[in-house]
């Protein structure tokens, strides 16, 4: 070995592997419980300035900004009492309810005054808006909640037709996604004649969507076929893929060139969602048009390549699916749909 | 000299190493298969290479001479990480290092002394911290034999990872990746994923407004994780740290744009662009804050971490799960699959947020060492469900755990997907079949064969 040779082999070293060295270093436990503290005083003297009722609702307002929960027991206890004092402002009365740890208060309690101000039309809005979401968060996080599932239900029923939208929406869809009977029927009912819907028919269907039942099914067809716009339309084509007589609607829908490629591409997920056998048969067509849209082409060849290495299902026409990707990786004249199909070969030809 | 399939910045390391082993006699090569093995390392104390990953936790391992003879004596060795950063480093520690309360590796080399008939000399190894993998066993521990003066020459090699929970906005594009793929692969390939939404669309008072809401979600998640792991093993389930801003995991080359039609929107190539749950295609979701942005009115890790109250105890600090837990599934998606229970598994960042929520508890118990099982401080109740009450069973410390125990009967649901929590490599035990609270509390406990629940999260340090 030559005499230079360690130098070089030094800078070499230093060359080849001097990469910064990003290890974190460990977070210091003193700091934290230092900022954990400090939190708590900020907390506590904010508090002491928002439940100041002789203070101007601007400088309450202000102490809280940067102050998204109070911790002390009795500053809690007194965000509580402003939130039920309704000779408060309804933007006090808001910031109040948000400050509180609600799993933290009697939820029984707070339950029954949530349900109160969002069933009261009176109510300031944005104090309803505000009782609204922490019901939400509660369904998420309380057993009381649980327990009084039936009275939370019975109350949003009351608040569907409120005059502000946005409540109206709240309601909505939390009754929806608990797949309440009573909401259902009135958004259905709302489909089938718009005049009387509680909200645009795209909005509805997808509240609709989120707990799907057989009744809905119908009259989500008969909508698709005649859809006020092309919104409607691709959100009841997301929902009727299961939907026998929607069928083949469907797969028309997703063979029309003249179709948009959001209709289009909105056809083959439902068909992937409901059915998955069948896929490669659907896509084929799609994805060997030269002519189709690009994002539905490699929209379809993913689908088929997560599908086809299933170790449940047997898809039909995946021996014709493979050759036309084959062939697609090397002469498609879109690049990434030749990505796409090169990255379909690697999978399945790996498995 | 195989060049085999190392990555470009590593050539001029090999020709390097070539030029400097050749020099001092001994072997060429780099990576663990292409060098002949002399000294066996085994991690987990098992053969299989499947549960080589370790997190900060202690993991026991042990070394022995490949060829054993009737010689006395042994053979010294010394233990280290072979590549330095960037990718994931060990610590090391011996058996009497590793004592209550517990410790865990520190050691950046280990000497040992292999008998030469063969004998196993247990060790114990774990991820440095700061240093965790960024690819699949790209932790390297060489075995050398030791001189007097200088290295002696490679007498094995074992590739591991330290696989951690990391911050998914902060991934690399290849982390990113091979967590969508896994989990898209559980949907639509495996189709498993559909389990975990109809364990957790019957789960309300099981795992939720009780006190075992945090110890149910970490089985929840780590449940999810093994099986992302069985489809790749490289793969740790990232955290959505939703006080800060996300704009890398709010991407449509990640979880999802900004929403189209109350859809979230997938470049074309995100395996995601294909999901389908339950019928329906697409992932439900209008966030109510931008991808730059934070959700309005959730309460910070600092204000989090507070919620313990004076005493930081776990009866306060488990009311997280209103604020800040509750508040990111509304804001995440008020109008969307996310923002109820029944629904929220329907979209795969549940489990982002998740992982999210389970990371503040890690924090808050390593922050007030919150690992005694036998203190309310760090779980209440303790004991068992007394037959009455306002808490329900399955919130004791000591009862199992719904679906997980099987139990069909009132008050539990009336099914239980999934069945008893599958055992892994390795990790067998841990946690068992029918996972209780207790079981998740001590959650890196060294007093096994394993690092216990085997993971870790990148900024919350071994305890």
């Amino acid at each position: 070995m030559p005499n230079s040779a360690p130098i070089l082999v030094l800078l070499l070293v230093v060359f080849v592997v001097s990469v910064p060295a990003r290890a974190q270093q460990p977070p210091d436990r003193g700091r934290i419980r230092a900022e954990v503290e400090a939190y708590r005083r900020q907390a506590e003297q904010a508090a002491r300035v928002f439940l100041d009722a002789s203070k101007p609702d601007d400088e309450r307002a202000a102490a809280v900004t940067g102050v998204p929960t109070f911790v002390d027991k009795a500053h809690v206890e007194g965000a509580l009492g402003v939130f039920r004092n309704d000779r408060e402002s309804g933007r006090i009365r808001a910031l109040a309810l948000t400050r509180l740890p609600h799993a933290a208060v009697d939820q029984d309690a707070l339950l029954t005054d949530l349900l109160k101000v969002a069933g009261n039309p009176s109510a300031p809005a944005a104090l309803r808006q505000a009782a609204l979401d922490v019901l939400q968060q509660m369904l998420f996080s309380s057993m009381a909640a649980h327990a009084r599932h039936h009275e939370i239900m019975t109350v949003l029923r009351g608040v569907m037709r409120d005059p502000d939208p946005a409540i109206r929406e709240s309601a909505l869809s939390i009754l929806a996604a608990h797949g309440d009977d009573e909401a259902r029927r009135q958004l259905l009912e709302g489909l089938k004649s718009r005049p009387g819907a509680m909200l645009p028919p795209d909005a509805s269907i997808r509240l609709l969507g989120l707990r799907p039942r057989d009744e809905i099914y119908p009259v989500l067809h008969q909508v698709m076929l005649s859809p006020p716009n092309e919104a409607v339309k691709v959100e009841c084509i997301r929902l009727l893929g299961g939907y026998a007589p929607s069928r083949k609607a469907i797969v028309d829908f997703l063979r029309d060139a003249n179709e948009s490629t959001t209709v289009r591409h909105a056809a083959l997920a439902t068909l992937n969602a409901n059915d998955a056998e069948r896929i490669a048969a659907h896509a084929l067509p799609v994805v060997t048009d030269e002519r189709a849209p690009e994002a539905l082409r490699v929209y379809g060849i993913l689908a088929v390549q997560q599908r086809r290495t299933s170790p449940t299902l047997r898809l039909s026409g995946a021996a014709d699916f493979d050759q036309a990707v084959r062939k697609l990786a090397a002469d498609s004249p879109s690049r990434a749909v030749r990505d796409a199909a090169r990255r379909y070969a690697q999978v399945v030809s790996s498995k | 000299m195989r060049v085999g399939r190392l990555r470009s910045r590593r050539l001029g390391a090999l020709v390097l190493c070539s030029i400097l082993v050749v020099g001092a006699g001994g072997c060429v090569a780099t990576r663990p298969q292409e060098i002949q093995t002399l000294v066996e390392v085994q991690i987990n104390d098992t053969a299989a290479t499947i549960d080589d990953y370790v997190a900060w936790a202690p993991t026991r391992s042990r070394a022995r001479i490949l060829f054993p003879t009737s010689a006395a004596g042994t053979v010294d060795v010394t233990l280290r990480n072979m590549d330095p950063p960037p990718g994931g480093q060990v610590l090391f520690a011996y058996p009497s290092d590793i004592t209550l309360p517990a410790t865990t590796g520190t050691r950046p080399t280990l000497d040992l002394a292999l008998p030469r008939n063969g004998a196993w000399v247990d060790f114990y190894v774990a991820g440095k911290f700061g240093s965790p993998s960024l690819r699949d066993k790209d932790a390297v521990i060489e075995v050398r034999e030791k001189r007097a003066g200088g290295d002696g020459i490679v007498l094995g090699r074992q590739a591991l990872m330290v696989r951690i929970r990391k911050n998914a906005n902060l991934l690399t594009p290849d982390e990113r990746d091979r967590f969508l793929a896994a989990v898209a692969g559980l949907n639509m390939t495996v189709g498993d994923y559909f389990t975990f939404q109809a364990i957790h669309a019957v789960a309300s008072q099981e795992a939720h407004g009780g006190p075992a809401f945090l110890a149910w979600h970490r089985v929840f998640i780590l449940r999810l994780e093994r099986e992302l792991q069985a489809i790749d093993p490289s793969v740790a389930l990232p955290y959505w740290r939703f006080d800060q801003p996300a704009p890398n995991v709010f991407d449509a080359e990640f979880m999802g744009g900004p929403p189209s039609g109350g859809y979230a929107t997938f470049a074309p190539a995100n395996p995601l662009s294909t999901w389908v749950i339950g019928g329906l295609p697409g992932v439900l979701r209008s966030p109510s804050f931008s991808p730059t942005g934070t959700p309005g009115g959730l309460i910070s890790e600092t204000a989090t971490l507070s919620l313990g109250g004076v005493g930081n105890l776990y009866a306060s600090f488990r009311t997280m799960e209103g604020n800040p837990h509750g508040t990111a599934h509304v804001r995440a998606g008020a109008t969307g699959w996310i923002g109820s229970v029944p629904t929220a598994v329907r979209d795969p960042l549940f489990f982002l947020l998740h992982g999210n929520v389970d990371r503040l508890w890690a924090k808050w118990q390593w922050t007030y060492d919150r690992y005694d099982v036998t203190s309310s401080a760090s779980y209440a109740p303790l004991g068992s469900h007394p037959g009455a009450g306002p808490i329900p069973i399955g919130h004791y410390l000591m009862d199992s755990m719904w679906p997980w125990n099987q139990v069909t009967t009132p008050p539990r649901p009336t099914t239980a997907p999934g069945g008893a929590f599958p055992q892994t490599v390795g990790r067998v035990g841990f946690p068992p079949l029918q996972p209780r609270p207790l079981d998740t509390i001590d959650y890196e406990s060294n007093t096994g064969n394993s690092s216990a629940l085997g993971f870790g999260y990148d900024d919350v340090p071994f305890k």
